[in-house]
């Protein structure tokens, strides 16, 4: 079984190891992405429901008035068609015409007739069909017209026999100008070749003029019209800012940044899992290599020196380079324990830093004859702890036993670890002589550089201390990098090159004593 | 491991205490053996290559301490640890590593062993060790204790009662993780040095129990029989 755990412990290479921002960072963005949509649905169908839909062609309900107006035929122009006429006929008519600008408009209002059927539309818009020859309708323009330059189009189609288009457009301002389309000479006939002429702003060259239609049978019957039809006032259409089509384009374009986006981070977390695999393979045998080769070999020295040393006779002077060689390499290798904690990928974690700390404590206060006094909090995690904060909070807390040890005359040191949050709690509590924070902080740099190096890498350093009531230095320091959203593209790379570079170098002890 | 004054004397060397070695490197194996045969009353009588060669040739000297490499090639120190213990439970095992890891270190002494030793320990410091497992003292640092209570709490559940921690031996193990010595625990709790030795010798034998299920399976039908 303990083979088994060996084993086990072995292969446990922490499979993930990139900052955790990085995944929050996509869980967020496919949230979005998701939501988006939705909400613009949600808020769409909401307005809908809310405010009454702008008058369409769908939705326009019509009066079919009971009694024919008298003045039904007054006022309009001539039945114009183009030059010839024959059964099941397209004919396409086309009229510019401006409103005066600064002026407003107080009535514009149509009356039209196509014989047989007619589709018309205003400024490239389509407003309205009819196909009833027997009536005239009257359409209310007043709110869609606007000062400036409007075209009409009428799309006319002729069955059969008589053909023509009869219509009076009569548009009054408010300083009681009026401006009178009627059907007449001036409209044009469109060749069926022009595409999306009802949008054109201006005539073209092989455009003729309309005929005009005489005389026309239904201009002379007497029961005609037989209907007439009040159509309700169009009102303009306005259209919400998400309905319109940049914003479509502008949504989709966001949408599909997003998804590439979120495509390159997929493959970039991917790529960053192996790399990060590879890097840990790395270590773990620069680790066992520095182990194997090294270590053993200076084992084998240090043994061999010892013997070498019982050998020599009581009083040769040899004897004492002997145990100064051995004390060497002993150095020597504890110097390498050290490398070999920081290199090996198994020891990346918040239990080992824990471990290591107490201990560095209590054999650096051991000599010095302080009592160190643990308070750990049980069952430290094995979670990851990203080296940069783990190396700055090391040396931190080094630095603040180095003062402790050094200036408090202390004979207790109190090193207390706890979990806060997603962080770290390390506090340094002597009962030394003390000193006032306000008056020697110039003389105290080290305070400084614990201030300074938890800052570093997002972390808090708060000293506490009085004449005479030792000091307390307590530092917190979250366990994971913390990165600004906005920086983290161009970031990336560039901090964990530069994190793991340090990985490489040994915790310096001498960095803490200075 | 801190060497630490004993009330015991050396043995008349009329009577050496007997030493075996488990080492997989000729010159580390040959040195210790000599350092060891230096010390006036202590002696090298085995000396392994490797876990396979130990299980077979160790019993027939009987040792009273064996100095056991963790990295061995094949069956692990830790490992050949925890079959020899159960061939002669009277045997005193002390791990030697090169390296101070202490998951490794854990991991060992709950396989049976008593303690552990760098490699490069001074040979007076290996002295003191070795008297101290023979006097039936198991010295503990404050990390091991840490997590010794750690592991009794978390297994505390599933395993027999009378396997756990008792009251002072928890006690004890508490006052070590938190940085005191033996001695001002001793003080503290009114007791001699002595007598905490032999209590942290008790949570090594109880911890060696928890960490083998088949220990545990073992123990609980000879329980059933009795």
């Amino acid at each position: 079984m303990t083979v088994h755990l060996i084993i086990r412990r072995g292969l446990a290479l922490p499979f993930f190891c990139g900052p955790w921002w990085r995944d929050h960072f996509l869980r967020t963005v496919w949230q979005v992405v998701l939501a988006l949509p939705l909400a613009f649905f949600l808020t769409d169908s909401a307005r809908a429901a809310e405010t009454p839909a702008p008058e369409s062609r769908d939705l326009i309900s019509t009066y079919r008035l009971s009694k024919i107006p008298p003045d039904a035929k007054k006022g309009l122009g001539s039945w114009i068609w183009t030059d010839k006429t024959f059964d099941h006929q397209a004919c396409r008519l086309w009229k510019d015409f401006d409103i005066p600008k600064d002026a407003k408009v107080v009535e514009a209002r149509m009356r039209i007739t196509v014989d047989d059927g007619y589709q018309m539309y205003l400024d490239g818009r389509e407003l309205s069909q009819g196909a009833n020859w027997r009536s005239i309708t009257e359409y209310d323009l007043t709110l869609l017209l606007t000062p400036g330059r409007h075209v009409l189009a009428i799309s006319a189609f002729n069955d059969y026999f008589a053909a023509g288009m009869l219509m009076d457009f009569r548009v009054v301002l408010a300083d009681g100008r009026v401006v009178d389309i009627k059907s007449d000479e001036s409209w044009k006939v469109v060749p069926e070749d022009v595409r999306n002429w009802e949008k054109l702003k201006r005539s073209q060259s092989g455009w003729h003029s309309a005929t005009i239609i005489t005389p026309h049978p239904l201009w002379t019957a007497r029961d005609w019209p037989e209907d007439y039809v009040v159509v309700p006032r169009f009102q303009p259409l306005v259209v919400p800012f998400w309905q319109t089509g940049w914003f479509h384009l502008l949504l989709s374009a966001v949408f599909i940044l997003f998804f590439l986006a979120c495509i390159v981070l997929f493959f970039q977390v991917a790529f960053h899992k192996k790399e990060q695999r590879l890097l840990n393979q790395e270590r773990a045998r620069i680790a066992r290599d520095i182990h194997d080769d090294f270590g053993t070999r200076l084992t084998r020295l240090v043994l061999e020196s010892e013997v070498a040393q019982n050998e020599l006779p009581e009083q040769a002077r040899a004897r004492h380079q002997f145990s100064r060689i051995s004390d060497g390499l002993r150095e020597a290798l504890g110097a390498m324990d050290e490398v070999l904690w920081a290199v090996n990928p198994q020891r990346d974690t918040v239990r080992d830093f824990v471990t290591y700390i107490c201990e560095y404590a209590q054999e650096y206060l051991q000599p010095a004859g302080i009592q160190c006094l643990l308070e750990v909090e049980p069952d430290m995690p094995s979670l990851d702890f990203d080296l940069p904060l783990r190396r700055s909070l090391l040396l931190a807390v080094k630095e603040a036993i180095t003062n402790a040890a050094k200036h408090s005359d202390a004979t207790k040191l109190l090193l207390k670890i706890q979990r806060q949050d997603s962080g770290l709690n390390v506090i340094v509590e002597d009962d030394g002589k003390g000193f006032d924070p306000a008056k020697s902080s110039g003389k105290r740099n080290g305070i400084g550089n614990m201030i300074q190096r938890m800052n570093e890498v997002g972390g808090r350093c708060a000293v506490a201390s009085e004449p005479g009531k030792g000091c307390r230095v307590e530092f917190s320091i979250p366990l994971t990098r913390q990165h600004s959203r906005l920086g983290w593209l161009t970031r990336r790379w560039h901090t964990r090159l530069e994190g793991e570079d340090t990985s490489a170098g040994p915790p310096n002890p001498e960095n803490g004593e200075k | 491991m801190k060497p630490h004054k004993t009330g015991i004397t050396a043995k008349p060397a009329t009577q050496k205490v007997k030493i075996a070695i488990v080492e997989d490197q000729p010159e580390v194996r040959e040195n210790w053996s000599k350092l060891i045969n230096s010390f006036p009353d202590f002696e090298c009588v085995c000396a392994c290559i490797s876990g396979e060669e130990a299980l077979r040739e160790i019993p027939k000297y009987r040792p009273s301490v064996v100095l056991m490499d963790i990295f061995l090639p094949r069956m692990s120190g830790i490992e050949c640890t925890a079959q020899l213990k159960e061939l002669l439970p009277e045997t005193q095992i002390i791990i030697l590593t090169a390296m101070n890891d202490k998951e490794l270190i854990f991991l060992a002494l709950q396989a049976g062993a008593a303690g552990y030793l760098l490699k490069r320990t001074k040979p007076a410091d290996l002295r003191s060790a070795l008297l101290d497992v023979l006097s039936g003292g198991s010295p503990m640092s404050s990390e091991i204790a840490r997590r010794v209570v750690e592991s009794f709490h978390r297994k505390a559940k599933t395993i027999d009662k009378s396997l756990n921690l008792s009251a002072r031996e928890e006690e004890i193990l508490v006052l070590l993780s938190k940085g005191y010595s033996n001695k001002a625990i001793a003080d503290q709790l009114k007791l001699s040095v002595e007598t905490i030795y032999s209590y942290l010798k008790r949570v090594y034998e109880k911890m060696r129990v928890h960490s083998r299920t088949e220990a545990v399976i073992r123990y609980l039908s000879t329980h059933g029989k009795v």
